[in-house]
């Protein structure tokens, strides 16, 4: 066990550190939940596939560098410590992809992937349906044979930035006599054209990029569908293990979110009380334990052990981390705290209140806690199925 | 960056299990409890596995390893609830025999030896005023003073037994002119030690109650299958296994020296602290009131749990060291 960086992680660190102080953009561009800020994010975007830091550990033929997983975590820690945008790209990099990786054609991977990492192509989740949200086998949405290809037809929700994207990736029953989880295939499909038509959604975050979609007839040919037709519940499987484990979250984040969280208290409190001070110490304890829990699992992805259920823990963990020290940095801020983009009073427009709002979100995006926790106990502890 | 266990570490954790598997089931432990006078012959033992030698060099006798062999080592101690000051002699005094001054080589030489092989038990003070593990049946007992480390033989102090509600930890105050302690490394490392302990306790505690929840029957079913004792039990073991990265991260400090090594201490007796005691209300509330029955195991480790989430230094009070350092300096530390 060695926990110091080689001469070669910290090169990468320190290549990374100085691309990003000389590239990261000084001003804000806006949320990337907004049409005008997302379209600046995309700017962002293409400049970060361009200098080969979209997607580090991607093999350099779909536009990464090939970089090892601690390599990745370290450009991630990087990323957040220089305050860089919010990646538009994510659900495309981070969920799409790996299912592409692990279930995907060669010609399905060559015309892809690439295209998800230069931000030319924009993906978003349509996983839930109004009647299926954590128990996404009730989902309803059917896929209808036609010659070279399907008719989609149903509706998805929740799916994020899906006003503002290019196409969608989601489950749809293809064997109308099947039931729940059987029957179902992983379809890609258009979000513009004939037979889809998106709704956005307004959220209590104010972002305007959440949507539903309606699919009527929606014709997609044979190459959108991943894996096997009937056989989606499985390839779908794969996806929401990197989400909940490794991908969808990285330390980085929250080490910056623990850092500020750090630096708001010694410019409003100076030392604090001993309650506040207390908080503080959590919010960075935690982090840290995330950092070197993480390390840990990507050590062992790095030796083909399978990261299974235990990445349900992940999930439990950052969600409910993130919340906590938003829920302190919103206390640090009292009276202050309510005060919203617009008002002069507010300490960094109202950041850290937009903030908590979306750390509400947290336990329930990404498989709902209470879901992950049934995962833990029934699939790690052996406990016996309700 | 290599943040795995070795084969070899791996190796001597699994070694350590099954041997004090073996020589410490949890009758044994009962058995000390109920007489002091049955650690004797399992000190021994313990000495036989390594236990005691973990940190001295292998010329005199010892294993020759490092703080992140120790906290392997004592996390097991803690899934066992192995009585005795094990803690005490391999994180402190057995390491620290070799930094008294002005003894003779010969003297050093013995009493490590014999302390080592588990003939004479010894124990040690961390903290001035603390109860001190074993004070009263051990036959040394080391203390940090301004002139460095003395190794005191029990007829040269006097010990007043301060029972503890955990039988099994013998604890009494030792009043020693001109002992300090002091926040250095081997106070560190019985931080670190109690730390890992911590994680064995916890660990132990919850896979009793989960084997507990899918044996005991209620409502025609298995009392696991409800949802509400699921979640106790997750709670109690994520928060277990995300604490224990940083203990084994601060016995890697310790062992390089590194100079944020008593933050990272602080970080870890913080987070085993309340992953434990979490553990333990967890599995008493599920075990429901057979937990709450001496005759079941349960108490032993609860009991443990209790008295080292607060020795060397309770979870808040490592907590306001790391607030002092984030908080209270020119400048905020960083991650990176």
């Amino acid at each position: 066990m060695d926990l110091r960086f080689t001469a070669a992680e910290q090169a990468f660190r320190a290549e990374a550190r100085a691309w990003l102080e000389a590239n990261v953009p000084t001003e804000s561009l806006g949320s990337g939940d907004t049409a005008e800020g997302f379209a600046r994010h995309l700017v962002w975007e293409k400049k970060l596939f361009e200098a080969g830091w979209s997607v580090v550990a991607w093999p350099v033929k779909y536009g990464g560098r090939g970089a090892s997983l601690i390599e990745w975590l370290i450009f991630e820690e990087e990323y957040y410590r220089a305050g860089a945008p919010s990646r538009v790209t994510q659900n495309g990099i981070f969920l799409l992809a790996p299912t592409l990786f692990e279930c995907g054609t060669e010609a399905q991977k060559d015309s892809l992937l690439k295209k998800i990492a230069s931000a030319d192509q924009l993906w978003c989740q349509g996983w839930s349906e109004p009647n299926a949200g954590s128990d996404l086998a009730a989902g309803r949405s059917t896929a209808r044979r036609v010659e070279g290809g399907w008719r989609l037809s149903g509706q998805k929700t929740w799916a994020t930035r899906g006003a503002f994207c290019d196409a969608f990736f989601g489950l749809f029953r293809t064997d109308p006599d099947s039931q729940r989880h059987k029957g179902l295939t992983y379809f890609m499909a258009p979000l513009k054209g004939e037979g889809v038509t998106v709704r956005p959604v307004d959220r209590l975050d104010g972002d305007q990029g959440f949507a539903e979609i309606f699919l009527d007839d929606c014709f997609v040919p044979d190459d959108m569908v991943i894996g096997q037709v009937n056989q989606g519940w499985n390839v779908a499987m794969s996806t929401t293990s990197s989400e909940r484990g490794l991908s969808l979250r990285s330390p980085g984040r929250f080490m910056a979110t623990a850092g500020r969280l750090v630096a708001l208290h010694r410019a409003r409190l100076g030392s604090g009380n001993a309650r506040t001070r207390d908080e503080i110490a959590q919010a960075w304890i935690n982090a840290e334990a995330y950092r070197w829990h993480t390390y840990a699992t990507a050590a062992r992805m790095m030796k083909h052990e399978a990261m299974g259920a235990e990445s349900s823990i992940n999930k439990i963990f950052w969600s409910e981390m993130d919340l906590a020290m938003h829920e302190s940095a919103i206390n640090l801020l009292g009276s202050a705290a309510e005060l919203y983009e617009g008002a002069p009073g507010a300490e960094d427009e109202g950041g850290w209140m937009k903030g908590f709002m979306f750390a509400l979100a947290g336990p329930i995006y990404a498989g709902t806690n209470e879901i992950q926790r049934n995962i833990v106990a029934e699939r790690v502890l052996g406990l016996p199925k309700g | 960056m290599q943040p795995l266990l070795t084969e070899d570490q791996l190796l001597l954790l699994a070694t350590i299990r099954s041997g004090l598997a073996k020589v410490c089931p949890v009758t044994t432990v009962r058995a000390v409890w109920h007489d002091p006078a049955a650690l004797r012959p399992l000190w021994c033992e313990f000495a036989n596995l390594g236990l005691l030698g973990l940190l001295v060099p292998e010329d005199f006798g010892g294993l020759g390893m490092s703080e992140v062999e120790l906290a392997v080592a004592m996390e097991e101690v803690g899934y066992a609830a192995a009585p005795g000051p094990l803690l005490e002699a391999a994180a402190i005094a057995i390491p620290s025999l070799l930094g008294i001054a002005n003894a003779p080589p010969e003297v050093i030489e013995a009493s490590i030896g014999a302390v080592i092989e588990g003939t004479k038990l010894v124990t040690a003070g961390t903290h001035p005023n603390d109860p001190i593990a074993w004070a009263e049946e051990a036959d040394f007992c080391l203390f940090r003073t301004a002139a460095g480390p003395r190794l005191l033989a029990r007829a040269d102090y006097t010990a007043t037994p301060q029972p503890s509600v955990d039988a099994c930890r013998r604890t009494a105050t030792v009043a020693v002119q001109g002992w300090e302690g002091d926040g250095t490394a081997p106070s560190q490392r019985a931080a670190l030690a109690a730390a890992a302990q911590l994680i064995g306790l916890a660990k132990r505690m919850t896979e009793m109650t989960v084997e507990y929840a899918n044996v005991r029957q209620q409502f025609g079913k298995p009392i696991g299958s409800f949802q509400a004792v699921k979640h106790h039990l997750v709670d109690a073991h994520a928060a277990t296994e995300m604490a224990r990265p940083l203990v084994l991260r601060a016995a890697w400090s310790l062992s390089v020296g590194a100079s944020d090594a008593a933050f990272a201490v602080s970080m870890a007796k913080a987070a085993a602290s309340d992953a434990a005691e979490l553990a333990a209300k967890k599995a008493l509330q599920v075990h429901g009131a057979i937990g709450y029955t001496t005759e079941c195991d349960l108490h032993f480790f609860l009991k443990r749990t209790w008295a080292l989430a607060r020795a060397h230094g309770s979870a808040s009070w490592h907590r306001e060291q790391v607030a002092a350092a984030l908080l209270d300096g020119p400048a905020a530390p960083a991650f990176c």
